[in-house]
């Protein structure tokens, strides 16, 4: 029979980084894509060359699949969550779910309003970008609708949180930042990624905190994330070569050596962060700082 | 058979060259290889120890031992202290992540090149697994 947490003297566990990431997103993560100015974005998109717009173009195309993936994807690790019963945890992702479908709405927008493109862009997605975003990704999250072991869980996160948000989105961002924003130009669009980067930080945050628990709890989730993670990089590197496109003349004057070091960063902290949580109890990692997890405020 | 003796190099060589996947994901690559384990006297690796692979077009042409001085030639330095090449050799560490964490460390060559190598890189280890090879004798 069903058991009533919030009646029971259990209530609701206000400490733990979830309920913390809940209450950030309350406030965070409730802007509006409808709201952002894309006035002077217009303006700016005319004055583009033609190989700046077309990389703007391709940037947006794997962003746009990006989100409606991860938009569509979600869910069974939704279930799996509220299946353990793990309420606080479940509050958190109807914020998260939410949140991806405003960036789905906000990538949309923008190649609506902006760009004004009428065909299909699906052409800029590489033969690694398929990869995760076809094949990796939709196989993982829906493996879990059968399987709700621990191992599944991990190969979910990892292929979610760490690879397509973690590793490759926040590479994506960086490449807008070093094109446009460098340049002060689009300035709605920045705006619009400022906000993406602040929820995605929460993404990412749960995730870590749940592959933390995940290997602090299940000896052998270590080895699993490890071999998921190995099994997956040569497509992610893949992908960040595939944005950069070193074959072109590079627009902006961007640097390639650039981004495969700060696509390397960021795996570096990922995962030096999930190895801190081998040598920790799971009542420390309830309790891990926002900050630790690279929360943004 | 030791690693990172003329013998060992030499075997790699054999597995390189008949691995097919090497072969294919490799076709492009033509810069020499060197591998270096870092010199640790408490495991009986006194001074640093590297091999050379000359590696051109999905083919090993040549594997054997060189001396530090000799390294110079090699476009690619890639090393570690012994302890992480037996976790590596006993897949205890996986290779692309420990590039990727420095923990493997790319002394010399240009990541963004390599990092178009990648599969290359996954046979090439590959290769290095089937061929075998002791640690030194402190480590084992
Ligand atoms: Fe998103
Ligand atoms: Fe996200």
């Amino acid at each position: 029979m069903r058991v009533t947490q919030t009646t029971t003297e259990r209530g609701l566990n206000q400490s733990i980084l979830p309920m913390r990431l809940y209450q950030k997103a309350k406030k965070l993560g409730i802007w509006d894509p409808r709201d952002i100015d894309l006035t002077q974005d217009k303006e700016d998109w005319k004055g583009l060359s033609d190989a700046e717009q077309q990389y703007v173009l391709r940037l947006c195309s794997m962003f746009q699949a990006g989100e409606e993936a991860v938009t569509r994807d979600l869910l069974p690790l939704v279930r799996v969550i509220s299946l353990e019963g793990r309420l606080e945890e479940e509050m958190y992702l109807t914020t998260f779910l939410w949140e991806e479908a405003k960036h789905t709405e906000m990538f949309r927008l923008f190649l609506d309003d902006v760009v004004g493109v009428k065909r299909d862009i699906t052409e800029f997605h590489g033969e690694n970008y398929k990869k995760i975003f076809y094949e990796f990704l939709p196989e993982a999250m829906e493996a879990l609708i059968q399987d709700q072991s621990p191992e599944a869980q991990a190969k979910a996160s990892v292929t979610y949180n760490m690879i397509v948000e973690g590793t490759l989105a926040e590479t994506g961002y960086h490449a807008f930042y070093t094109s446009l924003k460098r340049l002060n130009k689009m300035p709605g669009l920045i705006s619009a990624i400022d906000y993406l980067k602040k929820d995605e930080s929460r993404h990412i945050g749960y995730g870590t905190y749940l592959l933390s628990r995940l290997i602090c709890e299940n000896e052998n989730i270590w080895d699993v994330v490890n071999s998921h993670m190995e099994t997956l990089l040569p497509y992610a590197i893949g992908v960040v070569n595939e944005i950069i496109t070193p074959d072109e003349n590079m627009p902006f004057g961007l640097n390639i050596d650039e981004f495969i070091n700060f696509a390397m960063k960021q795996f570096q902290f990922r995962m030096d962060t999930l190895e801190r949580a081998r040598t920790r109890n799971v009542d420390e990692i309830y309790l891990i700082s926002e900050e630790s997890v690279g929360v943004l405020r | 058979m030791e690693v990172f003796t003329d013998e060992w190099a030499k075997t790699w060589q054999v597995e390189l060259n008949k691995s097919e996947q090497y072969r294919t994901s490799a076709t492009t690559w033509e810069w020499p290889l060197a591998l270096k384990m870092q010199r640790d006297p408490s495991v009986g690796v006194p001074e640093d120890r590297a091999i050379l692979l000359d590696l051109y077009h999905g083919q090993c042409r040549d594997a054997r031992v060189v001396s530090t001085e000799d390294l110079s030639s090699a476009t690619y330095v890639i090393s570690a202290d012994p302890y992480t090449w037996k976790q590596i050799f006993e897949r205890k560490l996986e290779p692309i992540s420990s590039i990727m964490r420095g923990k493997l460390a790319l002394e010399k060559g240009n990541m963004s090149t390599l990092s178009q190598y990648v599969m290359a890189a996954k046979h090439l280890v590959e290769c290095a697994l089937s061929a075998g090879g002791e640690m030194p004798e402190g480590l084992k």
